[in-house]
């Protein structure tokens, strides 16, 4: 949860980063802004037109002029009622449009950013959390998008039309109306800015919040059990308090805002109708051009009441603006090869060879050299913290060593192109991604062109046959996020089946039975090599158990090769 | 995700949760504040109106002479200052009144799951946290504004009656509309735009799916394959999500025409009886600004409405919790204290049975099943994944209450002892524990808060954390956990261990307390645990066989309500009798 996620106090100086990110990464076309400004012109047209007119149908009225004279204004006035619900209508439509069209490219551009980067690229172990958060970040953007244009197009338009008005009638008048709007929208501006690390704060509050929360309710047993429930109840209630308090400013801050808005629109207002009286008496004005100066001047500023709101919104957007434009400073640990070499003759070692691998500033792996041999069982051991999984994501090309080598037959893994490795190193991490969607689907990410029958055979392998058969939708049934609840051993198992589905050269385990009892886990062991005992396998474990199925047990601590022993020794 | 939209979808339904009401309180104050406030602000609205109308209607011949002009402006600008204040205060009111309800329901949430714990608390967790969040725009904004929508219509309807009554009638007329067009349009759109907001959160939950996914996809060289589906659900996603917008937006286009056509309708008939000088030119220009006016509320209303759905859902869920079983609680008596050394307990389950807390539905988690821990008896608990070993410690604790069976201490039923006395014998070691944000002394020492310096030096031996404190910057007081240190998965099983240990428990309560461990590390914690267990009570869940053999007895537990058998008896434990 460090570097491109982490807290709100150090957020850029205002909402530009979400237009910035839009630009540089989803650009909208001139024609498509063109007509999007359009329906929200008609909209804020209508807006003004009904009660410019209106005002000027009851003012001229007044003076008894016959009624066809009015029938004109009749008629306007009615087309401008209907014609604002709809062009509203039409507007809200095309923003939305435009925003979720930018949304679905963005979020695009954003799988692209990530593929590089994981999973050795991202700070943060928990990837999962973190690649979904990302997501979130995009619909933020799009979000404050939607709010910013509506604004900005509602605001724009019935400020020129409102002072083009006005000017028409009384060039003062529409030069202090002009002034108003403007300054109105500035101080909107200028008090989203100075709220903007307050929105910042109060993230960051909420944030602990949950996070507290989360933590006393997964650690409610053990606390309960010890009678200290009092170390997470005072927690609670400090988190609580803070939030509630960075609440309160944040809401001083907003209110502040609206009232804001409110008084320097009426200020404006009030300079405008003395301005408009001043005319009238210097008979500059008529009656009846006053009254629509007047109605004109209050649409104008009343269109810019929804801006401070909109301003503050596309705040939020832009703190995801600036985590997901920060994903194009970091550097891919592994990058793909320009001109990928032709990958060596199977059946093929892998092999790490004096390798020293840096991570997060310090060296994780310091001249580790392993080699896989074809049918052979490479178990890695070592203490917690000794770069176990640094050396499985470097045989797995998910990092590269800054020297030594890592090879597969005699060819340096970052010369061969990720497709070609695919069918030739399987990979399961500690806790592999099970996909929402059915079993057979997630097997068959490792293979597309598998039958049926070798997804029960891979499943069978590994020990889920029972539990196969036990399921009324067989490999239909619908797993991962919405679908059947899996145990972690069955997560496990789901991702070793896959795996084994891919009937790679080599197969590399982080990790295979921590979830696993132990027949299930020592049978899992026995079948990985495959029948024929070609393939090649490196188990990452402490499990005693692993060492014992291995034929070579290489032992890493701090970094670096503790002891290296065949079965036997 | 989706079992949440699902939820959502279902309940979204009515604008009100009656039982959110006891939550609201201790907001009632803010929230009744917060209709003050807007009710003044609609009085400032019309009085702004009325005078601007006033004032444009002074320059036309027949007005009422001697109205000051400097008085009508210097009116404007004071119900301008009015309804500025008024913005302010209902923001920092309605935070308040937000606040207020959902520490209520956050306190009562995490107070629930102190006191019956067990499985499900990563439901919980995500309620209680993020999820109480939503209600902020529900209680400050949309609540207040439904009672608004309720009031401040007639309140203007009023003022334009006061000023021209055939206008009111109008706007009256265009108002009983409302509800009639609002079924029209609800009725048919609800219904969509539910399955269509479904179907966008399906959508959104199957990329976000994919993001999530992506090493896995890397790893195949998948990446570019999935890349196309990405671009077509994200496809998908725009187009499901436009179309549920154009039904959403179908009330606000109600709205939006029936003021627009009532503004017309009202400004037609004035201009026309001005005209044949039936009327004032001042009354029809108020009624003309203030008819717009009554229709804001309402579109505000309806507005929020949609946005306030995912706050009610946030609220349901959150409530659906609170309205489950709480903890029993029958009167309790208390256990004799311990006196000077801790007397092991004899702790006996019947038949016990367990089913999830918060969805009461599905399978047992644990299913009838029976055992006995004789005192200063160790007995080892194995049985594959998914059996409900780590439930059956819950049990044994009072952690979890069975849903039917029955638990005794000593012969007394567990249920009718005084909890915290019955803990304070106990010591546990959870499947998954927590490291508090704490030095790494003070996670040792939170089961144990009065240890002595030398307890805690063998304890860190015992666990195999002398090279950890080593390696901490400033050792035992170094802070670990979020915010400090971070500890990998088999150092944080060794603290969590090393608490137990610490403290002088009469019954041990252990889950694993050797996985992740490699064999060296073991020996040496099976032996302490060996120790510390010598003549106490305990139940220890593990596959170890290292640790198998200081048990005295192991017990079997099957999956799928299997009751269990004692395995393989070992020689103390059949020396001992048997339990029936």
């Amino acid at each position: 949860m460090s570097a491109p996620r982490s807290g709100g106090a150090r957020r850029g100086r205002s909402a530009d980063r979400t237009i910035a990110l839009v630009r540089n990464v989803a650009p909208i076309g001139p024609r498509r802004l063109a007509g999007t400004l359009a329906t929200g012109a008609a909209a804020a047209a209508s807006n003004i037109g009904l009660l410019a007119t209106s005002a000027w149908l009851i003012t001229t009225a007044s003076s008894r002029p016959p009624v066809l004279a009015l029938s004109v204004a009749i008629a306007a006035v009615q087309a401008f009622a209907l014609s604002r619900g709809l062009a509203r209508y039409g507007e809200r439509l095309a923003v939305h449009d435009l925003s979720l069209d930018v949304l679905a490219r963005l979020r695009l551009r954003l799988y692209d950013r990530l593929e590089p980067l994981v999973p050795g690229g991202l700070p943060s172990r928990r990837s999962g959390a973190l690649l979904s958060a990302f997501v979130a970040d995009a619909d933020d953007v799009g979000e404050a998008l939607a709010r910013g244009v509506t604004a900005a197009v509602d605001v724009s338009v019935t400020a020129v039309l409102g002072v083009a008005l006005a000017c028409a009638l009384d060039l003062r008048s529409g030069a202090i109306l002009a002034g108003g709007i403007v300054a109105t929208g500035a101080s909107s501006a200028l008090l989203a800015h100075l709220g903007h690390a307050s929105v910042g704060r109060e993230a960051d509050a909420r944030a602990e919040v949950a996070d507290v929360v989360v933590a006393a309710v997964r650690s409610a047993p053990e606390l309960v059990a010890h009678g200290r429930t009092d170390l997470v109840v005072g927690a609670i209630a400090a988190a609580q308090s803070r939030a509630g308090s960075a609440a309160a400013r944040g809401a001083m801050f907003a209110g502040v805002r609206r009232g804001a808005g409110v008084v320097l629109a009426a200020a404006s207002l009030v300079a405008v109708v003395a301005s408009g009286l001043g005319a009238y008496d210097a008979r500059r004005l008529s009656a009846v051009a006053l009254a629509v100066l007047v109605f004109a001047a209050l649409a104008s500023l009343e269109s810019c009441a929804p801006l401070a709101d909109a301003l503050a919104s596309m705040a939020a957007g832009d703190a995801g603006a600036r985590r997901i434009a920060a994903l194009s400073e970091l550097e891919p640990p592994a990058p793909e090869p320009v001109l990928p070499a032709t990958p060596p003759g199977r059946p093929a070692p892998l092999a790490l060879v004096d390798a020293v691998v840096a991570r997060g500033g310090g060296t994780v792996l310091d001249a580790v050299s392993v080699a896989v041999e074809p049918g052979r069982r490479v178990a890695l051991v070592g203490p917690s913290g000794a770069g176990k999984t640094t050396a499985v994501l470097t045989l797995v090309h998910f990092l590269e060593c800054s020297s030594g080598r890592a090879t597969l037959g005699d060819v340096d893994l970052a010369a061969i192109a990720r497709p070609d490795l695919r069918d030739r190193i399987g990979w399961v991490p500690e806790d592999a991604h099970v996909f929402r969607g059915s079993l057979g689907a997630n097997l068959r990410v490792a293979d597309p062109t598998a039958s049926d029958d070798r997804c029960r055979r891979a499943l069978r392998e590994v020990g889920l046959g029972p539990w196969l058969a036990s399921l009324d939708d067989g490999l239909e049934t619908r797993v991962g996020s919405g679908g059947r609840p899996l145990s972690s051993g069955e997560r496990q198992r789901l991702a070793l089946a896959r795996a084994l589905l891919g009937d790679p050269d080599v197969l590399v385990l982080d990790e295979p039975t921590a979830h696993l009892d132990p027949e299930g886990g020592t049978l899992v062991l026995e079948r990985l090599a495959g029948p024929a005992d070609a393939r090649g396998v490196l188990v990452v474990s402490h499990d005693p158990e692993a060492r014992r199925h291995a034929d070579v047990v290489v032992e890493l601590d701090r970094g670096r090769i503790r002891a290296r022993g065949t079965r036997d020794g | 995700m989706s079992d949440a939209h699902g939820r959502a979808t279902r309940t979204a339904r009515a604008p009100f949760d009656r039982r959110l009401l006891p939550y609201l309180m201790p907001a009632r104050f803010a929230l009744g504040a917060s209709v003050a406030l807007g009710l003044v602000a609609t009085a400032s609205i019309a009085a702004q109106a009325v005078l601007l109308a006033r004032l444009v209607a002074s320059a036309f011949p027949g007005a009422p002479a001697g109205e000051s002009r400097v008085a009508m402006l210097a009116g404007i600008a004071v119900a301008a200052a009015v309804r500025g204040a008024c913005g302010l205060a209902s923001e920092v009111v309605a935070q308040r009144a937000a606040t207020r309800v959902k520490t209520g329901l956050r306190v009562a949430l995490v107070a629930r799951t102190l006191v019956v714990g067990g499985p499900g608390a990563g439901e919980l967790a995500t309620i209680a946290g993020r999820g109480l969040d939503a209600l902020d725009v529900y209680v400050g904004r949309s609540l207040p504004d439904l009672v608004l929508a309720g009031a401040t219509p007639f309140v203007l309807v009023a003022v334009i009656a006061y000023e021209d009554w055939l206008s009111a009638v109008v706007v009256l007329v265009a108002l009983a509309l409302f509800p009639v067009f609002g079924a029209l349009v609800g009725r048919s759109a609800g219904e969509r735009a539910r399955a269509r907001w479904a179907e966008v959160a399906t959508l959104g939950d199957h990329l976000v799916d994919l993001f999530a996914g992506l090493p896995v996809l890397r790893a195949y060289g998948r990446t570019q394959r999935e890349r196309v589906r990405v671009e077509e659900l994200g496809e998908r996603l725009r187009r499901s999500s436009l179309a549920t917008l154009k039904v959403a937006f179908l009330s606000a286009l109600v709205l939006d025409t029936l003021a627009s056509v009532s503004t017309a309708l009202v400004a037609v008939p004035i201009g026309i009886r001005l005209v044949y000088g039936a009327m004032q030119l001042a009354p029809g220009l108020a009624a003309l600004v203030v008819t717009p006016e009554v229709f804001i509320p309402l579109r505000r209303a309806s507005a929020e409405f949609h946005e306030s759905a995912e706050g009610l859902a946030a609220a349901a869920g959150a409530l659906d919790i609170l309205a489950g079983p709480g903890p029993p609680s029958a009167r309790r008596i208390d256990l004799p204290r311990p006196v000077g050394r801790p007397v092991p307990p004899h702790v006996v389950l019947r038949s016990v049975e367990v089913r999830d807390p918060i969805r009461r539905t599905g399978p047992a988690v644990l299913g009838g099943f029976s055992l006995e821990v004789a005192a200063g008896e160790i007995v080892a608990l194995v049985g594959p994944n998914g059996a409900g070993k780590s439930t059956a410690l819950a049990v044994v604790l009072g952690l979890v209450t069975p849903s039917s069976g029955s638990v005794s201490v000593d012969g007394v039923e567990l249920s009718v002892i005084d909890r915290d006395a019955w803990r304070l014998r106990c010591a546990y070691l959870p499947d998954r524990p927590t490291i508090l944000p704490a030095t790494l002394e003070e996670n040792l020492r939170l089961a144990a808060p009065s240890a002595s310096a030398r307890d805690l030096a063998r304890g860190v031996s015992g666990t195999c954390l002398e090279r950890l404190v080593a390696r901490l910057p400033d050792g035992l007081a170094t802070p670990v956990g979020e915010g400090g240190w971070a500890l990998s998965a088999g150092e944080r099983q060794r603290v969590a261990l090393g608490r137990a240990l610490l403290r002088d428990a009469s019954l041990y309560v252990l889950d694993e307390p050797t996985a992740h461990l490699d064999a060296e590390t073991e020996a040496t914690i099976v032996a302490a645990i060996g120790r510390r267990l010598d003549g106490r009570s305990a139940l220890v869940v593990t596959h170890r066989p290292a640790l198998l053999e200081i048990a005295d007895r192991v017990v079997r537990i099957e999956r799928e309500g299997v009751v269990a058998v004692p395995a393989e008896p070992g020689d103390r434990a059949l020396a001992r009798t048997s339990p029936s």
